[in-house]
């Protein structure tokens, strides 16, 4: 059987190398963000939607996660 | 004063607070979601309300309704009757911005016939590198209460005691989002979960050695969850096109019972004047639970006959770490914990409402500031899924509106 505190380590490092390697990326200034501040350049813009979107996954399916934010507190089970 | 109408009462008093403080921005988003499979209809109307103020705090309130009806043993139908459920679920959350950080606050309460929720966070975002770069962090606790529908107005627990039919869950995110270009963002999430209590669903059952049984799974479950997100808007303000843009995620699961799912996703959009259309693909494909046991069978749904892996445990329950006593085994009828893929397609259509803003339109100016948008999708099921559930229908209707 899997290692799975093991498994979060490596998530972690992951998500910790990828922040690393791209910090080195070029430096955006404010006044070149009009694309950036697009609303289909933010995923925040459907947090409302991607609320609905989490609870019927989460509903159907034995995955999770996806949204950043914690789902659940239904008995959707 | 019901809980209903208090809940209604104190969104108004929110947004008719907020709405006074002319220099800050919000927004106030009403929703209709709709989901549509063989047993079972979602209708779930949703208000949203979110504000900063000049202070830089940022306060949010939310309100679903969850109107469920099934005609699924699963949902607990107890008769060849099906029957409507409703789930109220009220938000509030706020942020402080202080500097580049800006820490927050939530609270969630979600209440049904059978299935009571309060849950907790905090969290906390850093600003690093003139913005170029989010680093955040949020822990979450949901405490839920489970209980088994007896009759039309009463309960039982549904593990014996109030105790017993707990679940804790403590969920943990990391993220980071990234700017990499001025027309691309990556973004990264690390998602934690452990779930320690009642975890089965009070009404399933299962055949365990040839007898129907209410199922039963592990009191503990860890869940990881790494996902990655890249957004980028290779066309921006081209001839008839106000920007193409596309996101490209993919989301990797695994957990302690021995799932492991993957998800990946793309979605991209096309500005052409005031409309913005929005296609959405996603494929997700899971293995089983590790203590999912099943036999080949013919299913006919729908006026269709397939051969799926139906949960049965003829040789009894499996052993399995954290099952309960005394014969410490497990057996499950959830096609949640079975092997299956699907595949989700949306199409969305979003319209600028600049058209309302007219002189003589009844606050037109406010109006003319909103977006409306409506959206359809299909999902479709194979395996054990699609006997349990089938495949189904989404539909979403949006309005935004400034506040």
């Amino acid at each position: 059987m899997r290692s799975l505190p093991r498994v979060g380590l490596v998530a972690a490092s992951l998500l910790a190398l990828g922040v690393v390697s791209t910090s080195g990326c070029a430096r955006v200034q404010p006044y070149e963000r009009e694309v950036l501040s697009l609303s289909a350049m933010q995923a925040d813009t459907e947090r409302v939607e991607n609320r609905f979107s989490q609870h019927w996954q989460e509903s159907r399916e034995g995955g999770m996660g996806g949204y950043a934010t914690a789902g659940g507190g239904c008995g959707c089970n | 004063m019901s809980a209903r109408q208090l809940v209604t009462t104190l969104v108004l008093a929110v947004t008719l607070a907020l709405a006074g403080r002319a220099l800050a921005d919000g927004e106030v988003v009403l929703r209709g979601n709709y989901w549509r499979d063989r047993n079972t209809r979602v209708l779930a109307p949703e208000a949203d309300l979110r504000k900063t103020l000049p202070t830089g705090t940022t306060v949010e309130a939310g309100y679903l309704l969850d109107a469920i009806t099934s005609a699924s043993a699963a949902a607990g139908v107890m008769a060849d009757q099906p029957f409507t459920e409703l789930r109220h679920e009220l938000g509030l959350r706020a942020t402080q911005q202080i500097g580049p950080v800006a820490v927050g606050a939530q609270y969630r309460y979600s209440t049904e016939s059978d299935y009571w929720a309060h849950t907790g966070g905090v969290s906390v975002a850093l600003d690093l590198l003139q913005k170029n770069l989010t680093l955040a962090a949020s822990y979450v606790y949901t405490q839920a209460e489970v209980a088994r529908r007896a009759s039309a107005l009463g309960y039982v627990w549904a593990n014996g005691t109030a105790a017993e039919s707990r679940l804790r869950t403590h969920y943990g995110i990391l993220s980071a989002s990234q700017v990499l270009a001025p027309w691309a963002l990556l973004s990264g999430a690390y998602e934690l979960a452990v779930l320690d209590g009642f975890q089965a669903n009070a009404y399933r059952t299962v055949r365990v050695s040839g007898t129907p049984v209410r199922e039963v799974v592990p009191s503990l479950r860890l869940r990881h969850a790494l996902s990655a997100e890249l957004r980028l808007t290779p066309v921006f303000h081209h001839g008839v096109v106000g920007y193409f843009t596309t996101a490209l995620k993919y989301r990797f699961y695994i957990d302690d019972w021995g799932v492991i799912a993957n998800a990946p996703e793309a979605r991209a959009y096309l500005a052409l004047g005031p409309t913005e259309l929005r296609l959405t693909l996603r494929y997700y494909h899971q293995t089983a639970a590790d203590f999912y046991r099943s036999t080949p069978t013919a299913v006919t749904a729908s006026g269709e006959t397939r051969t799926i892996d139906l949960a049965d445990y003829p040789s009894g329950g499996v052993p399995f770490a954290h099952c309960p006593p005394p014969a410490h085994t497990c057996y499950t009828g959830d096609s949640k914990l079975s092997s299956f893929w699907s595949v989700y397609l949306e199409g969305r259509v979003q319209l600028a409402l600049r058209f309302l803003d007219r002189p003589k339109m009844p606050l037109g100016h406010w109006l003319g500031a909103g977006l409306l948008a409506v959206s359809v999708g299909h999902y479709w099921n194979t395996n054990y899924a699609w006997a349990q559930f089938g495949d189904a229908w989404t539909g979403g209707l949006e309005l935004t509106l400034p506040l």
